[in-house]
Parts: structure tokens; C-alpha cells; sequence
């Protein structure tokens, strides 16, 4: 039969069968025309249609029963491989079959594993030889021996192991009652077991107590090295894995295994974690029974798991007397949570880094001393308790958090370098120390009448020891003083911040030599920080301090990526401040970019330049860019650190200040006055955020209209800025001169000419004759001037103003120069010269004419054009 | 089907994945990660006691709940992926059946190998899984779709929609070839040509 036969007698099987069964042979007779085969074939199947016996109609159970159910089946009718006699099936794992088998001429017990099928793919073959090719390599005491390999006559391959004869870890340990020193004791024995196989490049993956028996004089094997990985065959070049996956058990997989994500070390040690945390608690950190892997993979991503001991506390009611909380003092629990907790952190990065870091605590709590992973948690509980105190603290306490979350971060960051390993691990847990009992205090570093100690007093008495303590150790001391720089820095608090940069810079030249690319990163930061401090000189200083490190870094062989990163901000950070956002925009773009390659730059510094493009955005008027960057950075943020974070709260503000170039600036007071709480708490009343977020509602409620309420605003600002930065920064002249123009625009003509006049004379002092700030300032104080009818005061004002430009980008308003020339208008009205005001009117009138443009000079648009219409001549029209 | 058939030929199951050298090794992991673990459940269950769990939809389903997520298999559709499990169960019952003959005729009955401990009696159901591979064989070289028809809605549970997709035809057209193919296999196995 072929294709077109086939087709011929599907047709008219098809034809026929839509006919009653009567009419079918007439039918097929006169189609067939004589080809009594083909007609035969129709029927056939004419018949075994009616017939509805097919095989296919049973369905796959009805075939498969007694074929697959039958255990000669499973493998090949063998009796024996190469000298070893099959005597029983031990199971089947996911590649090949173990059965217990007895080698013929010694009579010893064996377990060997068989793979069937293998003719059947390559990579079946090469992942069964891939788990024999491991053991071969590992021989350590805890690990089941390889004895012998082969392939049988009919092509199976085989491998002999050492038959455990043993009991799974925990069922051991359930029936013999182990006392928590043993259980203890085994788990290390395991730790051991997989720390030699990591030596040897090899992880486990499927680390779960039926794959670690103890023997009855309490020995430990662990089985099955089925799924392991090579280490080396990690890279995104070691192109398909043979070593590969399977499935593998949800309970004590870790999360980035159960996202399928590659695995190293880390996914071990969460293995090891939990069956430690299942021999403490008496239960899983996580009941993930019945769950498919896709519903495991949320529920562990929605779930956190409970303290050991809380677990051990309820399962010890449903247990005899002796169950397992009496095994633990409450202090001792303290340390197991602890250790449980770290080692089945979710955060690869928050777990223990090594077996070998969970063995040392496994250790240090056995010996009694404290805990390596506990400086976290003592971080953590510090972090609780500023939560919770009172506002006397908080101004402290947020600066204290800050460091902590920038200690994790160096921790981290010198515990992944390389080179070197210990030592950058004996410096991140010294540095971890020295802030737990020397800057905070062990427990609670308010206590002992230290409840209202600021930072910087905090920081005064800290500072001087990490000299004297670390004498012997500059790298540490470079470091601390660097994550007290950026902190103090955060906290704008620039002197002292400038103060710590030197020291950190200094230190670093010391250890790392002239050349030294910490140092240089340093003097980025400080560059950074000093152009956006607004103190006068800063951005010459900034622009110096850059110019230094660019010469340096020409001279360096091999720069580090994350040096171009902080070059690039800094550049950013300098052009923002000069007012010219393009550059600034793209420098930060650039170092976005550039941070993106660098594997592990600092988190919360990624953030912070990604939040500064946003920022650029404003400056550069694209209010929707910004807001729509600021929503994504809240989204992301508010996820991982919570929606009230300092770090959300940052780009809070961005928001807010993105509705107000949007000109939706009801959005804008509603933004800000939601989070201002927030700030005061965070932040405090005296941080620049805090200030910056009142001049944003300062600045939107003058656009609505809301003059006193933007005075208010704004002299609270100017007080706080007065007190902290002195009449000559930036904030102060700013704020008193948006204040004085909504007590001009509100009438309060007198307060708010005093207020302009102070604000305009401490531009021109502090900032220069034509900075930005003083050519807004003098607008300011001419329209309070013309209010007043000081006509030719005002107009000389108006004449000095010579970069319209800068003024712009510095508010951020397009529209200012129209502006000068609506106040021009009228000056000129006032002095009756009607066709010059009306010359100025038509300046001004494209951009306050618009719909969007503010109700206040809107009005007065309309308000002067109608004034001077009434004054022109007939026949000229008032407006084009 | 011939022993030491390595997936030659299966365009459909390689469309995804691309062809040359690549696409025939990232289809044979994940043929090799399926059958593993079609395997792994398809012994794991009783077929005796008729459960009408036991079908292959449920367990191809299974089997992707547990893959899908590897490294190997995420890279396919689930679609595709039941399309190679079909082949892969098709496969797994065809070495059963083969061994389990050889176990009857070879006398290799003494071997203890005691997975569970009643072992129904159908001495029939061997032979009818070699003479249905057989018999699709045949199919296949007269009429390679309806071939991967009946494989894909028989052995991997495919329902009628998917196969249409999978084939690039209407229902309709599905429902025709099935019925069809199954009257034509019918035959084949009773007259055991």
C-alpha cells in the first residue's frame, strides 16, 4: 500500500461510512469499479469501525496494564552483572535503577546501579556515566564508595557502590532519640561530606535525609550524586549540562534551584540548613506536601519560615514528654534559630557563603561562643528597635540603620573577592563587630544614657578608636571610615562626611599604594558629594577633585569597571549642579549602564544613580520620563525594602517633583503630604529630602493658588536650612525667596519685600551676580517691588537679569523668561507707556495663555492685557 | 520502530528547537529528562485496578509540572513537550513489553525482582504493544501525520484541539484521520500482517 492508495480507500471508507449500512455495498461497488482489493480493504475497515474494538479505544491504561505493572518489565532478564548477582531492587531514581547485589566470589553485598535503556539517547548515557565519573572522583568516609564499573553484554551500563545498610538521617535520629548534641554532631558529619565534594568541584543538588543513611554505630553516608553538578560546568560556556537536572525534592530544594536558576554552593547549604532545621524543629521550615514545584516555587516565595523554636515549642505539645524543646535552653534556641534561619535564607546572599561558614557556627555553637552569623541578626534586632523608639532617637537611629545596610553590602562585596578569601572574610566580620560594639553597642546602643546621643556625637567617639583599634589593620580601618563617610554623606551632613572621606582616601593609599582605585573611588564620592552640597566653591572644589582622579586613572593599567561608574556620577553629579541636565542626564545614564556590568556593585548605589537619572529628567522639564522611571523604581524598591524605606521615600520625592513639572500639582501636594510623615521620621525635619519635599508642596500649592499655605511651607524650610546651612546655601535663599513671592502674590507686600530683598542680597553674596539662584531671586523681589509701586527699583532689577537660560533649568520652569517679560508689562502699564506694555504682554502671552499655565500669571495676563486695551488706541487690537 | 532509532526524522519534534546538531542535542536531553521520568512514574503506578487517573494526559501533565521548570525543558512549549513525551511513552512500553516477552520466552523468571507483589496475568499485552508499534511504523511510511496523530493522542494524551494545532490542520480533519487510523490499526493487529 502507499500514500495515494491509502488516500484512495481513507475516502471511501469516509464516503461510505456516512451512508446506512443498507446502501454501503452498492455503493462501494460502483466507486471501486471493479477493484475487488479495494473494496475488500474498505469494508475491512467498514467493519472494524462498527466493530469500535481497537486497541486505541481501550486507552494507554488497558495497554500498559500487565506490561508495567510487571517487574520483569523494568530491566533486562539479567541474573548477574559482570561478577555480581542480582538480589533485590533497592528503587529507582531519576537516572537508573539500584538493586542490592552480592559479588559472586567474595559473597560481599553490594548496591549497583543500572541504567535502562541506554541505547536510547546519548544524554541519557552521558548523565549516568557523568554521576559515576563524580564518585569516582570522591573519596572521603561519608561518601558511598564506587567500587566498579561496566557495561553488560546487552549494552546496560552498570556501577557498583558500597551497599549502605542504614537508616535515613531522620528516621535515625526519631528512633535512637538523639540528644541535640548528636543531632548536631551528624548534620556536621554531613557538612563535612559535602564540604569535600565542593573541594572537589562537585555539588550534591538533591541533599534530603533518605540520601544520607547512618549506619547503626552512627556513621554517615551520603548516597546518590545523581543530579550533582561540577562546578566548572557552571559558566554560561559550559553550553548544555550534562549533569543537567531532575526533579528534586521542593522541601529542601533551595529557591534559586526551584526557579531553575543556576546553582552553586548556596543551594547545599540550604539543603543542609533545612534538614538541620527539620532534626531541631521536628517539622519543615516549610509544609510543602501535595504541592506541584510550581506552587512550591510561590509558596516559598509568599512564605517566611518560623523560628525553629517556635516550631519545636508547638510540636513538642503533640509529643511525649521528652519530645524536643526540652532539648534546648531558651538561650541556646536563640543561637539554633539563628543558625537554622541563615543557613535557609532566601537571599543567596544573606545565607551562609560555605558549608565551611555553617560548619564554624555549627562549631562555635558547640563550644559555646557566639555566633558569626549573629552580628546580622544583631543588625536586624537593632533595626526592630528603631522602629519602634521614640522620635528623640530617630534622627540616630536612621543614620545607624543606613550603616548597617551598608555594612551587609561591604560584607558581602569583600566576602565574594576572591583573592585573598579569608582575609576579606576575617575584615568583613571585624568591620561587622566594630559597629556592633563599638559605634552601636551590643544590644541596644541607646542604652546606658547614651537615648539621645545624635550621630555625629556617636561618630565623634567611634571615629578616633578605629585608628588606635585598628593600627595593625588599615584595610579595615579604610573601610569602616568609608561606610561612615557615605553615611554621613546620606545624611548631609557634609563636614563631617568630608572629614571621613579623608581618612578612608588616606588609608587606602597607605594599603593599596599611590595608585590605589578605592582611593580613587573615594575621591569620586567626595566630588560627588561636595557639588552637591551648594556650599560656595564646592563645585570648584568637585570639578578639581575630578580633574585628579581622571589623571589618575590614566595611569592605571587595568582599571576596575566600578571606578568608570563613579567617575561617571560624579561628572553627572558636578553638571547637574551647573545647571546643565543634558550632560548630567547622560552621565547618569551612562553610569547606569556601566553599573549594570558590574556584577556586584552595590545595590543600594544602583539604586541611587538610577534614582538621580530620574532626577536629571526633572531638571531637564520631562516631568512624564521621570515620573514614569519613578514609578518603576518605587515598584521595584517598595517590594524588596518596603514601601516607606528611605530609599523608596528618595524617589517619593522624585515623584512628587515629577507631578509638579507635569503641572499636576494637585498630585503634587497629595504625594507630599502623604509622605511627609514618613520623612519627618526617616529623615527628620532637618534633612535636605525633608526640605526638599516642603518646597515641592511649597511650590505646587503657590500653582494652585495656595499663597499662605506655600509661606508656611516655605519659612519652615528656610528656618531649618538658616540653622543648619547658613543664610549663604542654597536652600535658604531659595525657600525665602519662593516664600516672599507667594507673600507678594497673597499681598502681604511688606513681609514678603523684606523677605525678597534678604533672600536677593544672599544669592548675589553667596552664589554670585548672575548664578541662577540670584536671577530668579531678583524677579522675586521686583514683582513685590512693583507691587509696591517702587517702579524704578524694580525695572533696574529687571535689566540686570542676563541668563534667562539658567534661571530655567534651574526651576525647572520653561516659562520663566516669560515671566520677567509679564513683569516688564507691567512696570510699563504702570508707567503708562501702553504700547511697550503691550509689546511685553504679546512676549509673554504664548506661555500664559496656554491652558496649563499657572491660574495666578494666567490672570494677571488677562488682567494687564485688558488694562492696556482699554488705554490703545482704537482700531489696535489688544491681542494678535 | 527499530531499536536504535535515535529520534531521526521527527521535524516536528525538533521545530522548536531548531535544527542541525544543536537543535537534535537540546531535543535529545530533553527526550532523555522525559523518558526518565516517565519512566519513573509510569512504573511507580498500578495499572491493575482500573483508576481512571491513570491516563496519559495525567501523567504526561505530571511529568511537565515536574520538568518544567529544568534547565532542559523550559526551553519548549508545553505543547511540544507533549508531543516528545508521547514518543517517550510510546518507547518506555515498547522496552517493557520487549523485556518482559524475553523475561516469558527466556526463563528469566527466577530473577527476584519484586517491585509489587501481585503480577497480573495478560500474556496477550506484550505482543499487542510490539504489534500496535509495529502496525504505526507501517502507518508512518504510508502516512507519516496520521502516524504522529494516533502517537500523540494515544501515548501522550493529546485532545483533539492540541493535535490540530500540533498538526497544522482543522478539528475536523483530526476527527477524520483518527477515526480512520484507528479502523486500519484495528485490522493490522487482527490480522497480525
Amino acid at each position: 500500500m502507499d500514500g495515494a492508495r491509502w488516500e484512495k480507500i481513507q475516502a471511501l471508507f469516509h464516503d461510505a461510512a456516512k451512508l446506512a449500512e443498507p446502501d454501503r455495498q452498492a455503493f462501494l461497488e460502483s466507486r471501486c469499479a471493479g477493484d475487488r482489493e479495494l473494496m475488500s480493504e474498505v469494508q475491512a475497515l467498514l467493519e472494524e469501525d462498527a466493530r469500535g474494538e481497537s486497541l486505541l479505544e481501550g486507552g494507554l491504561g488497558q495497554l500498559a496494564r500487565g506490561i508495567l505493572d510487571d517487574p520483569a518489565s523494568a530491566l533486562p532478564p539479567l541474573r548477574k552483572f559482570g561478577r555480581y548477582r542480582i538480589l533485590k531492587a533497592l528503587g529507582e531514581g531519576g537516572m537508573g535503577i539500584v538493586y542490592l547485589a552480592e559479588r559472586e566470589d567474595l559473597g560481599s553485598q553490594v548496591a549497583i546501579k543500572v541504567l535502562p535503556d541506554a541505547w536510547l539517547s546519548p544524554s541519557r548515557r552521558e548523565r549516568f556515566s557523568a554521576e559515576q565519573r563524580t564518585l569516582a572522583q570522591l573519596n572521603h568516609p561519608a561518601i558511598a564508595r564506587l567500587y566498579d564499573a561496566d557495561t553488560s553484554p546487552e549494552g546496560t551500563p552498570f556501577f557498583v557502590m558500597e551497599y549502605v545498610e542504614g537508616v535515613p538521617l531522620t528516621s535515625f535520629c526519631e528512633s535512637r532519640q538523639c540528644s541535640l548534641r548528636e543531632r548536631l554532631l551528624l548534620v556536621r558529619a554531613v557538612c563535612e561530606a559535602v564540604l569535600y565534594a565542593h573541594q572537589h568541584a562537585v555539588i550534591h543538588r538533591d541533599l534530603k535525609p533518605s540520601n544520607i543513611l547512618v549506619k547503626s554505630d552512627g556513621a554517615v553516608r551520603l548516597l546518590d550524586f545523581g543530579i550533582a553538578r561540577h562546578i566548572e560546568n557552571l559558566g554560561p560556556s559550559a553550553g548544555p549540562a550534562i549533569t543537567g537536572s531532575h526533579p528534586m525534592t521542593p522541601a529542601y530544594a533551595a529557591p534559586e534551584q526551584m526557579r531553575g536558576e543556576q546553582t552553586g554552593v548556596h543551594a547545599d547549604v540550604y539543603s543542609l540548613g533545612v534538614i538541620l532545621y527539620e532534626l531541631l524543629a521536628g517539622a519543615l521550615p516549610f509544609d510543602m506536601a501535595n504541592l506541584s514545584p510550581r506552587q512550591a516555587e510561590t509558596y516559598l516565595n509568599e512564605h517566611e519560615a518560623e523560628k525553629p523554636s517556635t516550631v519545636a515549642e508547638r510540636t513538642a505539645g503533640q509529643r511525649a514528654p521528652e519530645g524536643r524543646a526540652a532539648m534546648a535552653s531558651p538561650a541556646a534556641w536563640a543561637d539554633l534559630d539563628v543558625l537554622c534561619l541563615t543557613a535557609i535564607h532566601k537571599d543567596v546572599q544573606q545565607r551562609y557563603q560555605s558549608v565551611e561558614a555553617l560548619i564554624r557556627d555549627i562549631d562555635h555553637y558547640l563550644k559555646g561562643e557566639p555566633l558569626e552569623a549573629r552580628a546580622d541578626s544583631a543588625a536586624y534586632r537593632l533595626r526592630k528597635f528603631v522602629m519602634r523608639n521614640q522620635q528623640s532617637v530617630l534622627t540616630a537611629a536612621a543614620v545607624l540603620v543606613s550603616i548597617l545596610a551598608l555594612v551587609v553590602f561591604f560584607t558581602l562585596r569583600l566576602a565574594r573577592e576572591r583573592d585573598n578569601a579569608n582575609r576579606q572574610t576575617a575584615i568583613a566580620t571585624t568591620v561587622n563587630q566594630f559597629l556592633a560594639d563599638d559605634l552601636l553597642g551590643r544590644d541596644n546602643p541607646f542604652q546606658s544614657g547614651r537615648a539621645t546621643e545624635t550621630l555625629l556625637e556617636a561618630v565623634e567617639r567611634a571615629s578616633p578608636s578605629i585608628n588606635r583599634k585598628f593600627r595593625a589593620e588599615p584595610d579595615v580601618a579604610a573601610h569602616l571610615h568609608l561606610i561612615i563617610a557615605q553615611t554621613l554623606d546620606d545624611r548631609t551632613n557634609y563636614p563631617e562626611a568630608r572629614q571621613e572621606y579623608e581618612q578612608a582616601h588616606k588609608l587606602f593609599l597607605r594599603t593599596q599604594g599611590p595608585l590605589s582605585q578605592d582611593g580613587i573611588i573615594v575621591q569620586l564620592q567626595r566630588a560627588a558629594m561636595e557639588a552637591r552640597s551648594y556650599s560656595s566653591g564646592s563645585v570648584a572644589t568637585a570639578t578639581e577633585l575630578l580633574a585628579e582622579q581622571q589623571d589618575l586613572l590614566r595611569k592605571i593599567r587595568r582599571p576596575r569597571k566600578d571606578v568608570a561608574v563613579w567617575m561617571l556620577a560624579a561628572q553627572g553629579m558636578i553638571a547637574l549642579i551647573q545647571n546643565d541636565a543634558k550632560t548630567a542626564n547622560t552621565d547618569f545614564k551612562a553610569a547606569t549602564e556601566a553599573a549594570a556590568e558590574v556584577p556586584d556593585f552595590d545595590p543600594l548605589s544602583r539604586f541611587d544613580l538610577r534614582q538621580r537619572l530620574a532626577f536629571t529628567y526633572i531638571r531637564l522639564g520631562d516631568g512624564a520620563t521621570a515620573e514614569r522611571l519613578a514609578r518603576e523604581l518605587i515598584a521595584a524598591y517598595s517590594a524588596a525594602n518596603g514601601p516607606e524605606s528611605a530609599y523608596v521615600l528618595r524617589v517619593r520625592l522624585n515623584l512628587a517633583q515629577a507631578f509638579m513639572i507635569e503641572r499636576k500639582f494637585g498630585e503634587a501636594v497629595q504625594e507630599a503630604t502623604r509622605i511627609y510623615p514618613a520623612f519627618l521620621t526617616t529623615f527628620g525635619p532637618d534633612h535636605e529630602l525633608t526640605m526638599q519635599l516642603l518646597t515641592t508642596r511649597a511650590q505646587s500649592e503657590g500653582s494652585l493658588g495656595r499663597f499662605d499655605d506655600t509661606v508656611r511651607d516655605d519659612l519652615a524650610i528656610y528656618k531649618i536650612a538658616l540653622l543648619k546651612q547658613g543664610p549663604y546655601s542654597f536652600f535658604s535663599v531659595a525657600t525665602l525667596s519662593d516664600a516672599s513671592e507667594a507673600q507678594c502674590r497673597a499681598r502681604r507686600l511688606v513681609e514678603g519685600e523684606l523677605n525678597a530683598r534678604r533672600a536677593y542680597e544672599a544669592a548675589r553674596k553667596g552664589f554670585g551676580r548672575h548664578a541662577g539662584l540670584t536671577e530668579g531671586a531678583s524677579l522675586t523681589l521686583a514683582n513685590c517691588l512693583i507691587g509696591l509701586g517702587k517702579l524704578p527699583e524694580a525695572s533696574a532689577l529687571l535689566d540686570n537679569i542676563l541668563d534667562l537660560k539658567a534661571v530655567e533649568q534651574l526651576t525647572g520652569d520653561p516659562d520663566w523668561g516669560a515671566g520677567v517679560s509679564l513683569a516688564r508689562a507691567e512696570i510699563a502699564l504702570r508707567q503708562g507707556e501702553y504700547m511697550s506694555a503691550e509689546n511685553y504682554l504679546q512676549l509673554a502671552r504664548p506661555a500664559f495663555s496656554r491652558p496649563d499655565a499657572e491660574d495666578y500669571e494666567r490672570r494677571k495676563l488677562a488682567s494687564l492685557t485688558a488694562e492696556a486695551g482699554r488705554h490703545l488706541p482704537d482700531g489696535q487690537p489688544p491681542r494678535k | 520502530m527499530s531499536a536504535g532509532n535515535e529520534l531521526e526524522g521527527q521535524e516536528l519534534m525538533s521545530a522548536e528547537i531548531g535544527s542541525g546538531a544543536e537543535g537534535r542535542r537540546a531535543l535529545d536531553q530533553i527526550f532523555s529528562v522525559t523518558y526518565s521520568e516517565l519512566r519513573r512514574l509510569a512504573f511507580s503506578l498500578r495499572w491493575a485496578g482500573s483508576s481512571p487517573t491513570l491516563n496519559p494526559t495525567a501523567l504526561v501533565n505530571e511529568a511537565w509540572m515536574r520538568l518544567a521548570n529544568t534547565p532542559e525543558v523550559e526551553v519548549t512549549s508545553r505543547l511540544h513537550f507533549k508531543r516528545i513525551a508521547a514518543r517517550a511513552m510510546r518507547q518506555i512500553l515498547v522496552e517493557a513489553a520487549r523485556r518482559r516477552n524475553a523475561s516469558k520466552r527466556g526463563g528469566g523468571a527466577d530473577i527476584q525482582v519484586t517491585f509489587s507483589p501481585e503480577m497480573p496475568e495478560t500474556p496477550s499485552c506484550g505482543t499487542d504493544v510490539l504489534a500496535l508499534d509495529r502496525a504505526l511504523d507501517a502507518l508512518a511510511e504510508v502516512n507519516p501525520r496520521q502516524a504522529t496523530m494516533v502517537e500523540s493522542r494515544f501515548f501522550g494524551g493529546l485532545d483533539v484541539p492540541e493535535t490540530a494545532v500540533l498538526l497544522n490542520v482543522s478539528e475536523a480533519t483530526v476527527l477524520r484521520d483518527w477515526r480512520a487510523a484507528k479502523a486500519w490499526l484495528a485490522r493490522e493487529l487482527r490480522t497480525g500482517r
